[in-house]
């Protein structure tokens, strides 16, 4: 297996560990356990929906803590990550108030 | 006697933990190292219950078709509860790590299976020392034969094998007759003397009557020259029994594209000439009609896998998958001439010969119908080899009547249009050497039986 493959399952243990290590010490709850987790997976394991993860660094950039930021947060938290027919319906609401948020700013 | 310092202690004998690390890593790994598990190991092969209890995990999200990632893993035994400190997510971590490729997966397995068998060896070697110590006064045939006996099953017999005594024979010989005797007096009394099926539909009611449909372990081998309706054939079988008895079926197809399965299916179900289905040649109603067609599609058992590159061990192993994540009752191989040939020094007679030994096993194994598609000869023989039909259950043949025979052969007038015959070549359950005429309309690739004329 080549060096940087190892290195890759190697950080994705630690990850997954640290995330859920975080939950028992009570630093985290369940659901957004569940979402670090999930979202873990999709980048490293099934390497799909990368527009989400942009999306995610676009939100952080204008994260505010506002009332969009709440229902965004909220939608990913519902987000199912193992259904590929509701993950997209999910992002496009996500995108929709994140362009609300920057036109608001 | 006492163990020497470095000398392995008895513990080293009976107990590797590290193969059952690895062998979990590999199942969190890889979906191929899943399905090998699968099969072979239960949990009471693991001596750590700790690792028992990933297994399980492993093997319930697998069943549900989920990928058991860490993630996965972490997420189910959370929900579960089974994970109740952060040592056992550190241990999980550590498993994670013990990661080996998949070709390797078989040698691990074996050593924990191994290892499981070395324990019940010591199990049985403490319990019969205990006896000897409890009960002296045993009759010392009595206890030798008993060891015997359970020392056997550990050694030469497998989990799955099972050898019948007299009264099992007995027992099993009775409740055959028993089924068949009350199946005959509901067909008098409720089906007004049509048989029902003992196995799976076959798609043509005088097919059923004769063979009362596919039965679990059978292996079928349908053979037809090409362009003359092998595939047709296999999707006439899929219709009856993914669509209309919505039983669950794994089609394998080393030839034909995905969209052109998809296709066929449009005129299948919707009775419209192919070419014009595949041409778009089609009015609006049509295509409504054909939309309708695909509905019944949607809600069916019918699971397709392309696959141009199928090799024995490959048929096995997506075998067991569907087995094990769908259910599956029947599996059809379209066709054996293309499978990969792993050993190009034997001769092709003996690849299909082993190819088809290994589906007969297969579909013993899984208690699943396999129907296997092969080529004829235009002598009507089979190509690549005869032996073939030594394996099979059922061994049908699909030819066109030739026009001589359907102007001088006055027994076919008494039908509407046959042009094809399935020659029923072998039956190890009933009648063989019988010629069924159905009407194959090439056009909308679909099969009937033919009809008579007085119905």
């Amino acid at each position: 297996m080549p060096d940087h493959e190892q290195l890759l399952k190697k950080i994705y243990g630690e990850t997954a560990s640290r995330i859920a290590d975080c939950c028992f010490r009570g630093e985290l709850d369940e659901e957004h356990m569940r979402l670090l987790l999930n979202l873990l997976d999709l980048s490293v394991v099934k390497k799909q929906h990368p527009e989400l993860f942009l999306l995610l660094q676009e939100w952080m950039d204008y994260f505010t803590d506002s009332e969009n930021d709440r229902i965004i947060e909220a939608t990913l938290l519902a987000m199912d990550f193992n259904d590929q027919e509701t993950m997209p319906e999910h992002m496009k609401i996500i995108a929709e108030l994140i362009n609300e948020e920057k036109a608001l700013q | 006697m006492s163990l020497r310092k470095n000398e392995p202690s008895m513990e080293d004998y009976l107990i590797d933990l590290e193969s059952e690390r690895r062998v979990l890593s590999s199942m969190l790994h890889s979906e191929d190292a899943c399905i090998e598990v699968y099969d072979l190991l239960s949990n009471a092969d693991f001596y750590s219950p700790r690792h028992a209890t990933i297994f399980d995990l492993a093997i319930s999200l697998f069943e549900r078709e989920i990928r058991p990632t860490l993630v996965e893993l972490l997420k189910e035994g959370h929900s579960l509860g089974v994970f109740t400190n952060p040592r056992d997510i550190e241990e999980l971590k550590y498993i994670v790590e013990q990661y080996i490729d998949d070709e390797n997966i078989k040698y691990w397995i074996k050593r924990v299976k191994d290892k499981a068998r070395l324990r019940k060896f010591e199990a049985f070697l403490k319990r019969n020392m205990q006896l000897l110590v409890e009960q002296q006064e045993s009759d010392v045939e009595q206890v030798l034969m008993e060891a015997e006996e359970e020392l056997t099953n550990l050694t030469a017999l497998e989990i799955d094998d099972k050898i019948d005594s007299p009264a099992d024979m007995a027992s099993l010989g009775y409740s055959e007759v028993e089924r068949r005797f009350l199946r005959l007096k509901e067909i008098r009394e409720l089906h007004k003397g049509v048989l029902p099926l003992d196995g799976l539909p076959t798609g043509f009611d005088n097919l059923n009557h004769i063979t009362l449909g596919y039965k679990a372990g059978d292996l079928i081998i349908l053979g037809a020259q090409t362009g003359h309706g092998k595939t047709s054939f296999a999707l006439h079988t899929s219709r009856a029994i993914a669509v209309d008895a919505r039983k669950n079926l794994l089609y394998l197809n080393t030839e034909m594209s995905r969209e052109q399965i998809a296709l066929r299916w449009g005129s299948i179900l919707s009775q419209i000439d192919h070419d014009r289905v595949r041409s778009g040649d089609i009015s609006e109603t049509e295509l409504s009609i054909i939309f309708n067609g695909y509905s019944q599609l949607r809600e069916s058992g019918f699971y397709s896998y392309p696959c141009p590159n199928l090799t024995p061990e490959k048929a096995i192993s997506i075998a067991r998958k569907f087995k094990a994540q769908k259910g599956i009752e029947m599996m059809i191989v379209d066709y054996v001439g293309r499978m990969d040939k792993l050993d190009p020094k034997l001769q092709e007679w003996q690849i299909l010969e082993q190819i088809v030994k290994t589906l007969k096993m297969l579909a013993q194994n899984l208690k699943i119908v396999v129907m296997c598609l092969v080529q004829l000869n235009p002598d009507g023989s089979l190509q690549g080899a005869k032996r073939m039909k030594n394996e099979c259950d059922l061994m049908l043949k699909l030819t066109p009547i030739p026009r001589e025979e359907l102007e001088e052969r006055e027994e076919l007038k008494n039908y509407i249009n046959p042009n094809y015959y399935i020659h029923i070549d072998k039956n190890r359950d009933g009648r063989s050497g019988i010629r069924i005429p159905i009407t194959f309309d090439l056009q909308k690739q679909i099969m009937g039986d033919a009809r008579r004329v007085d119905e």
